[in-house]
């Protein structure tokens, strides 16, 4: 799958053409690793010299299992969505459709997808930026990238349902941006809070 | 095959909206936390992260010029870490030492003072190997020894 899907460039606040796609390769995780890394990496150290930073501003996903989401490239019931403008990887997201289901109790047992993983180039998020003194390049990145998983929701026969694990720093996009709803820590995944669409959130997220 | 939304007011707000946000999902949250703020409550650890890179060269028969161009950094930057204390390398330069010492870059980073990592187990042997040092020009086969065991540890899960 390759279709067209615009972004916002910041820089003049109007869409650009990029380009969604499934065909993730160990080329892109590599990219991910050399070029995404090292800028989330100096942006962390960066605010932690600063006086004003605070916990909630450090970045917690610069250490992700990339070894394991290469070995799962070619598994049918994983999915993994890149976002690519002028040849770079503005994206990224892994989404499964087997082993998790919904926690709703008024869709508690119903099957979703579950995105395990997702995240947008440094350059795409502001306080990174900020912190490199830099300006963000493009936005709705991460939109995108749940919108694909919610879009995939409905192919399946899922209906739009979605579920996560919300890093603590991303807990504003989820609750607030996208809606979704806040169904309790998980204990049993470093407390983190699981958040979930139901058909009705997801279809007024992607706007349809 | 999906279709995504076209619509451009949609797209706009949406950006709007997402500005400012963090919005990755990931699950290792606890695993490295933070980049700590106060040096110094990296002492130890930078020990160790020293002591392995003076016994990583020295195994190697290596000069601090030889290993910064094994390992594609600058020589000021070994040289600073062996001899500066309080000196905190740059990710890339740790990054790139971890590539060249086959050790998990995650490891080195808690080393080098740039992560904290939440394991016990890893300041308890990290203080251990600091502890042993000795300024010798040659390894000798406890240095050998050592060197051997705590890579092979930084190796393990």
């Amino acid at each position: 799958m390759k279709i067209p899907v615009e972004i916002i460039d910041r820089s003049t606040g109007e869409p650009v053409r990029a380009t969604l796609f499934d065909a993730i390769t160990v080329e892109h995780f590599m990219e991910t690793q050399n070029e995404w890394r090292p800028l989330v990496l100096e942006a962390a150290r960066r605010q932690a010299a600063s006086a004003q930073a605070a916990r909630a501003d450090i970045p917690v996903h610069f250490h992700w299992d990339w070894t394991r989401k290469e070995s799962q490239l070619a598994l049918l019931a994983v999915h993994f969505y890149g976002i690519e403008y002028l040849g770079k990887l503005q994206g990224i997201m892994k989404a499964e459709t087997v082993g998790h289901v919904c926690r709703l109790p008024e869709q508690r047992g119903k099957p979703l997808i579950y995105i395990d993983y997702l995240e947008v180039a440094p350059w795409n998020v502001k306080s990174i930026m900020e912190a490199l003194a830099k300006p963000t390049r493009y936005g709705a990145v991460g939109t995108r990238l749940v919108e694909a998983a919610v879009r995939q929701s409905i192919e399946e026969g899922f209906k739009g349902r979605v579920g996560l694990h919300s890093l603590a720093t991303s807990e504003y996009f989820y609750l607030e941006v996208c809606e979704m709803t806040p169904v309790g820590r998980d204990p049993g995944k470093q407390n983190l809070l699981w958040c979930e669409f139901t058909p009705e959130q997801a279809l007024i997220f992607v706007g349809d | 095959m999906i279709i995504m939304n076209s619509n451009r007011e949609w797209l706009r707000k949406k950006a709007e909206q997402e500005d400012g946000c963090y919005v990755s999902v990931g699950g290792l949250l606890d695993d490295v936390t933070r980049v700590e703020t106060r040096p110094e409550a990296f002492e130890v650890t930078r020990h160790a992260f020293i002591r392995l890179l003076q016994l990583a060269r020295r195994a190697k028969g290596l000069t601090r010029e030889e290993l910064a161009q094994e390992a594609d950094v600058e020589t000021e930057d070994i040289a600073n870490i062996e001899t500066k204390p309080g000196y905190v390398p740059t990710p890339r330069t740790v990054y790139k030492i971890a590539q060249y010492l086959k050790v998990p870059e995650k490891k080195l980073m808690a080393l080098s003072g740039l992560v904290q990592l939440k394991d016990p187990q890893f300041n308890r042997v990290a203080i251990r190997f600091a502890a042993h040092s000795e300024r010798v020009e040659k390894l000798t086969g406890e240095e050998r020894q050592a060197l051997e065991e705590f890579v092979k540890f930084l190796n393990e899960k």
